[in-house]
Parts: C-alpha cells; sequence; structure tokens
C-alpha cells in the first residue's frame, strides 16, 4: 500500500474554514484512501471529517501536510493539493 | 434532598422517577444507562443521524431552487451530523462510561465547540452556531424517540419541564405520568388543566425545578400545599406514603358518594357544578358527581384556532353537550386578554386593566357574534346557558345583549333553529358590577360570581404576581361583602346567584359560602366529591350564624383562623388530608 503525502501553504483568504473544509472533505470522502491533514505545528486529524479539518483551525499562511495511503492514495492527493491550491474554488 | 414549593393545580400525592423536558425542546432525561444497553444505545444514535439526515435532504431539497444559500448552510449540517470522527467518539464516549446516546451527544459537541472557541477566529466561531444547531436536531431527534418510546417504558415518571406544552402532552403515556412540576404556569395553564383532566397531581410556578431536577432523581410531588421534594429522605417517603394511601382511602370513599346530592343536614340543596375547559374533562365531571357545567371555558377553542368560526364552537359544544347527556351546561362567551393573549394582540402596559375579555369581544364582534350563534344553536340540543365575563357597566351589558338580539333576529330570518328563551347571565368580576346590581338584575337571568378576577379587582394584587401574592386575600372582609350583598340583591329580584372561582374549591371556606345563602357553586371536577361531602355535613342555620360572625369582623386573617377552625371542627378528615 503506497502512501504518500505533500505539504502546502493555505492562499485562500479566509483559511480553511467551515466551507472551505467542507469542500475538502466532501472531495476526500470520494477517495478510498485514508486521509490525515496535519497542521505544520498543530495537529493531525482525519482528512474525512468536516469537524476535525475545521477544528485544525488553518489560517492564510499556516502550512498544512496532506497525507494519504491506500489505493487511489495518488489520485487522491494530487485532487486535495490541488483544490488548496485553487484556494477551495473561491468558496 | 430538596423542597420546593408552588402552586398547586391539581391535587394527588405521587412518589415517582423524573423525566425531566427542557423548555424548547427536551433535556437530556438521564445520563446513564446499563451496562446490557450499551449496543442499543448506539443503534439509538445511529437511527437519530439517519432520521435528522432524511429532516435535512427533504428540507434541502425543498429549499434548493428557490433559498440556494440557506440550502447551502443545511448542507453543512448535513455533513456535520454524519461526520465520521464525530460517529467514533460519540460511539465510543457510550461504550466506555455507559453514557446514554444524548449525554454522549452533548459532550463530544461542547468539546468541539470549546475548541472552535478557542481558534479565536471570528470566522470559525460562526460556525458553533452550525455545530449547536446539529447537536439541537440530534437532539430533538433523540429524545422525540425516546418520548415516543414512552408507551412502552416500564417505568411510572413525573414528568418536570419549564413549561408543558400541548404538542408534548399530546406525547406522554398516560398510563404512565403521575404528576407534573413546572417552572411557570398558573390555575389555567395547559399544565394544570392536563394534569385534573388526567386525574394526577400537578405543582406549577416552582421557578427552576426543570434545572434543579436530573432525569431520573426521585421526586415527590404533593399537589394538595403545592409541594416538590427532589430526592426525598426516607422519613419523608414514608410520611407522603401514608399521607398518599390516607388521601386514597378518602378519596375513593368520597368517590363512591359523589352521585349523591350535596344537601344540608337540614334539607337544603346545593348545586355543585363543574369548571371545564376541554370536552374531554365533562367525563370525569359527571364521574365526579356534577349536577352540571358551571363554567365552560371557551378560551381554547379560540387560541388553538383563532380563525375558528361559528362551526368549530357549535361542534364542540354539541359534543360537550352529548356526553352530559342533559345536564346543563353554561357556556362562557370568549374571555381572551389578560394572562389569555389572542394572536397578534394588543401590547399593552396593563392588560388585566386593558382590552380583556368582553371589551375585546365587542371591538371584534366578528369572532363574538359567529360564537354566540353557535351557542343559541347548541341551546336546541339541551340546557345551555350563555354568560358574558368582565361586565362592568350597564352600557357594555346592553351592547353585548343587543348583539345577542341581533344574532337571534339573523338566525331566526335565516330559520335556522336556536333557543329562544336561552337563559343569558353575567359573571362578576369586577366590584363596579356588583355594586349596581340591583340595575343588573332586571336584565339577566343570573349572576355568577367570578372570585378569581372579584379579588384581584377589589384588592388591585395582581394574582400571578408573586410579590403580592401574600396581598391576595379571598377572605378580605371587602370581597365577602361584596359577595354578601349580591346575593341579597339576587334574593330580592328573585335572579339566581351562583359562584364559580377557585374560592369555592377551598373545603374550609364551603360554610361560610353557603351561609351567605349561595346556592350554587362551580369548581374543578376532581373536588366535587368532597365538596359535596363537606355540604353534606352543615346545617343551614348554623353555617348562616357563621357567615353573620364572618361579616362583622374586619381582618380577613381572623375569618380564615375561624373557618380553619370551624371546618376542624366540623370535617376533621377532608381538611387534615391537607
Amino acid at each position: 500500500m503506497s502512501s504518500q503525502q505533500e505539504t502546502i501553504k493555505i492562499t485562500h483568504s479566509s483559511g480553511l474554514h467551515a466551507r472551505a473544509s467542507t469542500e475538502f472533505v466532501r472531495l476526500a470522502q470520494r477517495f478510498s484512501a485514508a486521509i490525515s491533514v496535519s497542521r505544520i505545528g498543530g495537529s493531525t486529524v482525519d482528512g474525512k471529517s468536516t469537524i476535525a479539518v475545521m477544528t485544525l483551525g488553518a489560517q492564510l499562511g499556516d502550512e498544512i501536510m496532506i497525507e494519504t495511503s491506500g489505493s487511489d492514495a495518488e489520485q487522491a492527493l494530487a485532487a486535495l493539493t490541488e483544490l488548496v491550491r485553487l484556494d477551495f474554488h473561491g468558496v | 434532598m430538596e423542597i420546593r414549593h408552588g402552586i398547586p393545580v391539581s391535587p394527588g400525592i405521587v412518589i415517582s422517577e423524573a423525566l425531566v423536558l427542557d423548555s424548547e425542546e427536551l433535556r437530556i432525561p438521564q445520563r446513564f444507562v446499563d451496562k446490557q444497553y450499551i449496543e442499543s444505545e448506539i443503534g439509538r444514535f445511529k437511527q437519530a443521524v439517519d432520521d435528522s439526515n432524511q429532516v435535512l435532504d427533504e428540507e434541502i431539497k425543498r429549499l434548493g431552487e428557490e433559498i440556494e444559500i440557506h440550502a447551502r448552510i443545511l448542507s453543512v449540517h448535513r455533513d456535520l451530523a454524519s461526520d465520521p470522527v464525530l460517529h467514533k467518539e460519540i460511539e465510543q464516549s457510550i461504550r466506555d462510561n455507559s453514557f446514554t446516546a444524548e449525554h454522549a451527544l452533548s459532550r463530544v459537541m461542547n468539546r468541539y465547540v470549546r475548541k472552535l472557541q478557542d481558534l479565536n477566529s471570528p470566522i470559525l466561531s460562526e460556525r458553533v452556531h452550525d455545530l449547536q444547531d446539529v447537536e439541537k436536531l440530534l437532539l430533538s431527534t433523540l429524545l422525540g424517540k425516546r418520548i415516543e418510546g414512552l408507551s412502552n417504558l416500564q417505568d411510572e415518571v413525573v414528568v418536570i419541564a419549564h413549561n408543558l406544552t400541548p404538542a408534548q402532552t399530546a406525547k406522554l403515556d398516560p398510563d404512565k405520568v403521575k404528576g407534573f412540576a413546572t417552572d411557570v404556569g398558573g390555575k389555567t395553564s395547559h399544565t394544570a388543566i392536563m394534569g385534573r383532566a388526567l386525574g394526577i397531581p400537578a405543582v406549577v410556578g416552582l421557578d427552576d425545578i426543570a434545572t434543579a431536577v436530573v432525569g431520573g432523581d426521585q421526586i415527590i410531588i404533593d399537589g394538595y400545599r403545592g409541594v416538590v421534594i427532589i430526592n426525598p429522605d426516607e422519613g419523608q417517603i414514608s410520611e407522603y406514603r401514608a399521607r398518599a394511601l390516607k388521601a386514597e382511602r378518602l378519596g375513593r370513599r368520597l368517590k363512591s358518594q359523589a352521585k349523591l346530592p350535596a344537601e344540608t343536614i337540614d334539607g337544603h340543596r346545593i348545586e355543585v357544578h363543574a369548571n371545564i375547559e376541554l370536552p374531554s374533562e365533562v367525563q370525569s365531571a359527571v364521574e365526579c358527581g356534577a349536577s352540571g357545567i358551571g363554567l365552560y371555558r371557551t378560551e381554547f377553542i379560540h387560541l388553538q384556532a383563532p380563525t375558528a368560526g361559528e362551526e368549530v364552537h357549535y361542534e364542540n359544544y354539541r359534543s360537550v353537550l352529548e356526553s352530559l347527556g342533559g345536564l346543563p351546561l353554561t357556556i362562557r362567551t370568549l374571555d381572551l386578554g389578560g394572562d389569555k393573549l389572542p394572536e397578534g394582540g394588543l401590547e399593552e402596559e396593563n392588560p388585566f386593566l386593558g382590552c380583556r375579555s368582553i371589551r375585546w369581544c365587542l371591538a371584534n364582534p366578528a369572532p363574538f357574534r359567529a360564537q354566540i350563534r353557535a351557542i343559541l344553536r347548541a341551546g336546541v340540543l339541551g340546557p345551555v346557558r350563555l354568560m358574558l365575563p368582565m361586565i362592568t357597566s350597564i352600557s357594555e351589558l346592553d351592547m353585548s345583549l343587543q348583539i345577542i338580539d341581533e344574532v337571534s333576529d339573523e338566525l331566526r330570518s335565516e330559520e335556522i333553529p336556536f333557543d329562544e328563551n336561552m337563559p343569558i347571565g353575567v359573571m362578576v368580576e369586577v366590584p363596579s358590577l356588583a355594586l349596581i346590581a340591583s340595575h343588573v338584575a332586571g336584565r339577566v337571568s343570573y349572576l355568577s360570581v367570578g372570585t378569581n378576577d372579584l379579588v384581584q379587582y377589589t384588592l388591585a394584587v395582581d394574582r400571578g404576581n408573586e410579590h403580592v401574592a401574600s396581598l391576595y386575600d379571598p377572605m378580605h372582609p371587602a370581597v365577602l361583602l361584596l359577595i354578601s350583598q349580591l346575593v341579597q340583591t339576587g334574593q330580592e329580584h328573585g335572579v339566581r346567584v351562583s359562584l364559580c372561582g377557585e374560592m369555592a374549591s377551598e373545603t374550609i371556606y364551603l360554610p361560610l359560602l353557603v351561609g351567605l345563602g349561595l346556592r350554587e357553586i362551580s369548581v374543578s371536577p376532581q373536588l366535587i366529591p368532597e365538596v359535596k361531602q363537606v355540604i353534606r355535613s352543615l346545617i343551614d342555620y348554623e353555617v348562616r350564624e357563621l357567615s353573620a360572625r364572618c361579616l362583622r369582623m374586619s381582618d380577613g386573617d381572623h375569618i380564615t383562623r375561624e373557618l380553619h377552625r370551624w371546618a376542624v371542627d366540623h370535617y376533621p378528615e377532608v381538611v387534615e388530608r391537607f
């Protein structure tokens, strides 16, 4: 089982707030891979839980690390980092 | 152990476990479950999530097209309600601590709420509301289920609430609910009515009983004295058990004699009628020996359906008359305002001196006329009397009588059958009307003293205000003087005088009322057996002497003491029960 990770900076002005975290989690849930998110200098949480991602408290300028493992880990990681890079499609 | 005092609104004594309902929805009834129920508790939680999500889905679909932003918020709620981490933690919490689903949910949610608040981000702190909304939704779903499950509850409970609503009481299994205790309410609140209708003890006006009691606490409710004891000690339990047994025995004995007429030893017959608010109370009134309904409060019909027209009223009266089987029914026209506010009613500085009762009816003639039409028509089905509340002057009375005449003309011209000779009476609730009773007597067929308001308006004491409650003295000499003069005026003019307030429910006052010459009283159905029993122990000339003595006294406390002494001497078994 492959495990991959990537660290990425939050550039969305209001951080990983409720709606952004909703988008993130909804996307994460489409994959069967296990997904975790950590805030650098903070905690690590389940990337498929809105409430957990929300309470991560990742704000503009914070760095997060996304880690995926499982059959579609690669696709999951690519999609999620893309979402963060695109500022969660502006939500 | 903790003792609380409130207003007794339905008699009886009960010792049982508490089920606590919250003001908005429902408070968590218990925190722990037995280990063997842990799996079923987890199952309850999952079911609640499914049910809540279904509700959310329907709502989202409904809102989707029109109000997209709102639908989006609800879809966030849906995500939160189905959050896997949340589920895992709640399940863990139920399993590890034997918590109920409700308790586990609320603890886990609280933790996340605090976490969000600690992040100090204004955007995230708004999400706190979302979390709380989700918590509320899941909680009410869970508790709703539990309430519905009350029908298969093993144990009997007393229901503790901030205020009971009809929606809540409708769900309760009457076989399992053995008492009510609420923070707010009065003698005519929904709790009081339901307590009396179910024949179980109820105490209201307890301030914060809903927060003081935890589900599962042992509770004593004393519906005679208005006492609630939280987690009583052994001594109290055995004391109350003994009292409950005694009261039950007496109640059974009294009830077996309830159908006997209420006649004094020297043969003066007193008609004892029932005050009711709901058609469902008629049956128990008749079983308790009522010789009619002396006061049928009709506000409920209007408050439940403000647009209720003639037919709704008529159907209601028809069903009451049917259950009465030929006994007389006195219907009071709408007595809205004061503490019974009509929907969209006026905001008044001083509602008890404002546009209430007959004043409201005269200002809103449409519902008033519809009701009068229904009453007059119902008169064909059985003996019906129409009663006008809160009249203060002759012009008000004449205006009301004129409307009744006009409505009669209408019915006549429409060839709709109605009672042409229906007795029309007034409630004497304001001193001004009591003082001009001789002018009123020629215009009506009967006068009915409404003591609750008469005392309030004579003494300028708001009966619902706890700061002046001690000044609310039904035995104030001024009140007694008004009643006594009214009875005399009635006798002089050949007009019947009855009494239908709480005053007649106090057994110690009965000898005085009979002594003053009252021959018809109306009380709560459950009190009829003992009221009749007391009357049967009286001798008219003795109580006439007693009331003459009381009328000479200048202080209400002395009068009360005198009457109490008299009661203890003449019918101790009824008085001691209190």
